[in-house]
């Protein structure tokens, strides 16, 4: 058992503390790492969107006055950012999802490439966020 | 070969790992399909008839009754993974994917119901 000036001893437990993984103060910041961050933001910001989704299925298959209702609700500022902000996050987590898929297959797995289509992903969510909005606007 | 040795407290990560692969294959393939149809909606271009004709479908139901799974499978994983990562108190973290199962699984019951009773 080897103490690491990082890494305390917890008190409770007789095996080594393992680092916490995510050590986001002391890493770098490089495409990789904000690529991976990214997808956990986006995630989560699609499991927001889950609550939504069944509210929209459920009003826009409801009456017809629901659904004009609902349909007002989505052109309105808000309801246009909202769909802004949950379609740039499914452009960003399925193309870098994409990737994540082709990294455990072994594809591109020198640390050149891995900076390359991390940035891939990054501009690709960027892009498709900028095509959104004028689509939305 | 992985050795079955248990890890921390998830034991294994194989399981985990592998059904967050498989349920975003499916999540690509039908994710993209929800998001055209209720673009089409804001657009004008789909009104509420023609989009009860392609969600009250057979295959419409049943595709939409697989994204959910699907879905759900795979925000309850990465949610995992998330609280392992950055919540530190092993208590708490039982607690909050507890609270995140229940959720899940009302979600769930929800939106299947709302999908097999269309027209009935």
């Amino acid at each position: 058992m080897q103490a690491t000036p990082q890494v305390a001893q917890s008190a409770n437990h007789r095996s080594p503390v393992r680092p916490l993984s995510p050590r986001s103060s002391i890493y770098r910041w490089r495409a990789p790492m904000l690529a991976s961050f990214a997808h956990r933001i986006s995630g989560f910001v699609l499991l927001l969107f889950i609550p939504v989704y069944l509210y929209l299925l459920s009003a826009l298959t409801a009456s017809p006055e629901d659904f004009l209702r609902v349909l007002d609700g989505m052109h309105s500022t808000v309801g246009r950012f909202m769909l802004w902000l949950v379609g740039t996050a499914l452009i960003y987590h399925l193309v870098n999802g994409i990737r994540f898929l082709l990294l455990d297959a072994g594809f591109s797995e020198t640390r050149e490439k891995m900076r390359g289509n991390a940035r891939f992903s990054l501009v690709a969510g960027v892009i498709g966020a900028l095509f959104l909005a004028v689509y939305l606007w | 070969m992985v050795k079955n040795v248990r890890y921390g407290t998830a034991h294994n990560g194989l399981n985990d790992w592998f059904f967050q692969r498989f349920s975003a294959v499916l999540i690509a393939l039908l994710m993209p399909v929800a998001f055209a149809l209720l673009f089409a909606v804001f657009d004008g271009s789909l009104n509420q008839m023609q989009l009860l004709n392609l969600l009250d479908s057979y295959p419409g139901r049943i595709l939409h009754a697989l994204f959910l799974f699907a879905l759900l499978t795979h925000a309850y994983l990465g949610i995992k993974v998330i609280v392992e990562d950055y919540v530190h108190i092993v208590a708490l973290r039982i607690v909050l994917m507890g609270v995140l199962l229940v959720i899940a699984v009302v979600l769930g019951l929800w939106w299947f119901s709302m999908i097999w009773a269309w027209g009935s």
